[in-house]
């Protein structure tokens, strides 16, 4: 199963049974982190509830963490990981109309599929929604093709463009993170909004 | 409190020494692999006295073929004192096989176990130059 | 103490230690020393030449030829089917996904015998199974299919099945190199090109 060598001489029925379980999992997780209310992730933008900010950042560190010691014990090769190519513009623009249409509609495209498997219509909505976006964008691409190519930089990674080693990198980035989760506990403090979950 | 701190910090003493053991295992390939390709590795019989500074043949068959060479078989060639023996030797190393495909495997080998200076002895002048000439038939046509 | 805390410490302490760790951006063999030795002891990692004769002459698609030798010495003359990958240019990227698969045997060779068992030990030592070499290379090559005669009075069936899968393998060799090279590149391309779509599309 892709970089992580070790499993790269099971069967691939094994492998495809074990992306299964692990896409199990994480719905599961998604779902119990409560990431299926719409008011947990539009509380995002209000600052009343950061749990979307702590979760993404946790998990991203703990990844980076992880992969650098697994690639550092030859567990996991770094260069089948597939690095996103990075285009400024279409990084700007898209990054502005996924947030805009994340505190809209209240959902990013992962908890809206969490949501619309516990029964929630307007996540049913919202996926149509965005499969509809998605059709348009391909048919349209011709007509935006500069724009969304424009500034490319190619597959870049951060560590490169500061030029500090990834572990480096890394350890700069959970300090970081964990300054940031106790920056939003306060704003979660300040902000704090009542819990009307139980009037509904 | 007393006992978290003793927790994470064993789990942190754990995996730091799993790193270093890790990064000091002389049993293991550390290097880059690119070395052995743009590592200069070919000395033939008839120039190797033209090298400069000493050089110990190392001979990877059974059977000696040159006066004082050190004899180490290939099967046996990571055995702990024959790495050794091969570490002490001062100046160039020289593999030597009857067969060149086995000394090419044995340099890269040693070449990515960080040995420096190691050179595959060829019985020819170029063992990599081709001795025929195609002959075209230029009365064929593709079918 | 606080759950949220003891990660944060756990983690902050992982980085440090990642921190620390020499950067190594570059490729390393995946195989541990004595498992490379003991592969490269094993003879079952060579195909004659006449073996591979046999595999142009059945058009066997179980086998990748590779040539390993400059651009130049491949267009002069190469084994049919084969595909020109550059000793110095072996690690090239573009490469890997001929050199890194399961489900054909690559067969390596170059003018002689070293490069190809340098390769061999090489793409071994990386972790890439499926690897052999052919014994002897080109110049075996030209001396055994290309040039060798019977001669004798009587044929055995045996010598004579090894020699009419000899003249086949020549006849197939003479006659791809005869072609003038334009139409040898376009051949070549058109080979390369219908390996690329069984390939997939994975970048």
């Amino acid at each position: 199963m892709g970089p992580i060598t070790i499993l790269n001489d099971l069967p691939e029925w094994l492998n495809l049974g074990i992306g299964f379980f692990i896409g199990i999992g994480f719905g599961f997780a998604l779902e119990q982190a409560g990431f299926s209310s719409s008011r947990k992730l539009a509380g995002m933008f209000y600052g009343y509830d950061t749990t979307v900010l702590k979760v993404f950042f946790t998990a991203a560190i703990v990844a980076l963490a992880g992969s650098q010691l697994l690639s550092y014990f030859g567990l996991l090769d770094l260069n089948l990981v597939y690095v996103n190519p990075y285009y400024v513009t279409a990084t700007l623009v898209g990054g502005v109309i996924m947030g805009a249409g994340f505190i809209m509609g209240g959902f990013c495209p992962g908890t809206g599929i969490s949501a619309l498997s516990i029964g929630k219509i307007d996540a049913l909505f919202f996926l149509v929604g965005g499969l509809s976006g998605a059709f348009l964008f391909a048919e349209t691409f011709p007509l935006i093709q500069t724009l969304a190519g424009a500034n490319y930089k190619g597959p870049v990674r951060v560590d490169e463009w500061l030029g500090v080693s990834p572990g480096v990198f890394t350890f700069l980035l959970i300090v970081a993170a964990i300054t940031m989760f106790w920056l939003a506990e306060l704003a979660e403090k300040k902000y704090a909004r009542n819990d009307i979950t139980s009037e509904i | 409190m007393k006992k978290n701190i003793i927790w994470i910090s064993g789990v942190l003493l754990l995996l730091l020494i799993l790193v270093l053991v890790r990064t000091f295992n002389s049993n293991l390939f550390k290097r880059n692999v690119s070395e052995a390709l743009t590592t200069e590795m070919t000395v033939s019989v008839q120039n190797m006295n033209e090298l400069s500074g000493n050089f110990n043949i190392v001979e990877l068959n059974e059977n000696q073929r040159f006066p004082n060479s050190m004899m180490i078989p290939f099967d046996k060639l990571l055995q702990k004192e024959n790495k050794e023996k091969l570490a002490s030797l001062d100046g160039k190393i020289l593999l030597y096989s009857s067969d060149i495909a086995t000394s090419s495997k044995a340099w890269v080998i040693l070449n990515q176990l960080d040995f420096d200076d190691v050179y595959i002895l060829s019985d020819e002048e170029n063992p990599e130059v081709l001795k025929y000439k195609f002959q075209p038939d230029t009365t064929v046509e593709l079918e | 103490m606080n759950a949220r805390i003891k990660i944060s410490a756990l983690l902050v302490g992982v980085g440090l230690i990642l921190a620390f760790l020499p950067f190594n951006a570059a490729k390393s063999f995946q195989l541990k020393p004595t498992e490379l030795l003991e592969i490269s002891t094993n003879t079952d990692m060579y195909f004659s030449v006449d073996e591979v004769a046999r595999f142009v002459n059945n058009e066997d698609t179980t086998i990748q030829l590779i040539d390993l030798r400059s651009a130049a010495e491949f267009m002069e003359s190469n084994i049919p089917g084969s595909i020109n990958i550059p000793f110095s240019d072996l690690l090239n990227p573009s490469w890997e996904g001929y050199l890194d698969q399961d489900k054909v045997k690559n067969v390596y060779y170059a003018n002689g015998d070293e490069t190809a068992n340098l390769v061999w030990a090489i793409v071994s030592g990386l972790g890439y199974s499926n690897s052999f070499v052919m014994k002897g290379g080109m110049n075996e090559w030209y001396k055994t299919v290309m040039l060798s005669k019977f001669e004798g009075d009587r044929i055995t069936p045996r010598e004579n099945a090894l020699f009419e899968n000899r003249y086949k393998a020549r006849r197939t060799f003479t006659q791809i190199n005869s072609l003038p090279d334009s139409l040898k590149k376009q051949y070549l391309e058109a080979k390369r090109l219908e390996e690329s779509q069984l390939d997939g599309g994975c970048e």
